[in-house]
């Protein structure tokens, strides 16, 4: 089942992303990812975090724009390759893969990844298909 | 131009200052192409832009004013004095009126330019307010011409803006934001760079729509780009902002900064 991931917008001003990550970690929010896409004028920083939707309410009071969005997370193997092969089933059933990035996780010859695709649901059964592992909120956090 | 082997350059003076650009790009050199003069307007440009222009294209450059709803360009020009236009007196009768009041001014004040067609048919106009501010003067020129006279516009009465020879109202890009969904919290920015008009237009974005990937967010402003380009010919860039990032203000909002120095 597919994992809370929060996304807020980020002005392309000076501290921007510092002030975000503060009011995050005076409500002691703990992250366990985040990456920052970037365009010209803008950004737009999304994290996992333990609990995204109080983490949502946390960014909104502070006057920042988010939203909270559920991503495919998966965990494979941590040797050359196994990304390769990952990618390779969504590209061959043509399934659009919009973003990526790993997570932390303690789990030796693991790494946890996002896949941000538009059907979940669809991605999650085809991966689960070829014996790839899904995350979900319960397991993503071991 | 140098294949046909034209002489006379009409455009506006942006565009003429972008053809002496790509001729310099393009390893060419002003008397390697045959032009002699330019006559240039619909865009407000400087003393300092005509030298600019007639040094990188190597010729003369004229003024040329006008407006669609009396003839088209044409209603005056400027003359080897280059300091102030000839209003074709035999076609077109000018006034000039406070454009709080309706009155008519005496020729050396300042105020907003109204004609009367003379001799035109079909869709004659009879003291069409121009709202372009200027002064007319009487004296003879030193070309010898007798026409009157009147000097550059010096600014408008309304709020209309010229941009790359585009007429744009506020009203308009107001009209769009809203017909798309957008709330009235936007900012025009317009610059000049590289002698071409840029065009910005910042407007907060509706929480509603923020998305986590970028292609969705593009594609609004792509979007919003195009409806702003039906409405009113060109295509600003399209910046959207976070919710309350545009400045609100007490009293009337600034929505126009217009940051080139045209005068």
């Amino acid at each position: 089942m597919a994992i809370k991931q929060l996304s807020i917008y980020a002005a392309n001003t000076k501290g921007s992303l510092a002030q975000i990550t503060k009011a995050l970690a005076d409500e002691s929010i703990d992250l366990r990812s985040i990456c920052v896409a970037d365009t010209e004028n803008f950004g737009i920083l999304r994290l996992i975090v333990e609990d995204a939707d109080r983490a949502l309410q946390i960014v909104r009071d502070a006057g920042y724009t988010a939203r909270v969005r559920k991503v495919v997370a998966v965990s494979i193997e941590d040797r050359p390759s196994a990304l390769y092969e990952v990618l390779t089933i969504l590209s061959d059933a043509e399934i659009n893969l919009e973003y990526m990035y790993s997570i932390i996780n303690s789990a030796k010859g693991h790494a946890f990844m996002v896949l941000r695709v538009d059907d979940n649901d669809l991605a999650e059964s085809l991966l689960a298909s070829h014996h790839i592992t899904v995350l979900n909120e319960q397991t993503i956090f071991l | 131009m140098m294949d046909l082997g034209a002489t006379v350059l009409c455009a506006t003076p942006s565009y003429a200052a972008y053809v002496a650009e790509t001729l310099k790009e393009q390893g060419y050199k002003p008397d390697d192409i045959p032009l002699k003069s330019g006559i240039f307007g619909a865009e407000p440009w400087t003393e300092e832009m005509r030298s600019q222009i007639e040094e990188t294209l190597g010729i003369k450059a004229y003024d040329i004013y006008g407006l669609t709803e009396i003839s088209g360009p044409g209603v005056a020009y400027g003359c080897s004095a280059h300091n102030g236009m000839h209003i074709n007196e035999d076609h077109f009768l000018a006034e000039i009126i406070n454009p709080e009041t309706g009155e008519v001014l005496p020729y050396g004040e300042k105020g907003e330019l109204v004609f009367t067609c003379l001799d035109k048919e079909a869709f004659p106009m009879l003291r069409y307010r121009t709202r372009d501010i200027c002064i007319l003067t009487e004296e003879t020129c030193s070309c010898g011409r007798t026409f009157l006279k009147m000097c550059k516009p010096l600014g408008r009465s309304d709020d209309m803006m010229i941009i790359r020879g585009v007429n744009v109202f506020p009203s308009q890009i107001e009209s769009v934001l809203i017909q798309e969904g957008y709330s009235s919290n936007y900012q025009i920015i317009i610059d000049r760079v590289s002698n071409t008009d840029t065009f910005d237009v910042f407007v907060e974005m509706n929480p509603d729509d923020f998305d986590d990937t970028i292609r969705v967010i593009t594609a609004k402003e792509k979007s919003l780009q195009n409806a702003m380009k039906n409405m009113i010919g060109i295509s600003p860039k399209i910046h959207l902002t976070p919710p309350k990032s545009i400045e609100r203000s007490e009293g009337k909002a600034v929505r126009i900064v217009d940051r080139r120095k045209l005068q």
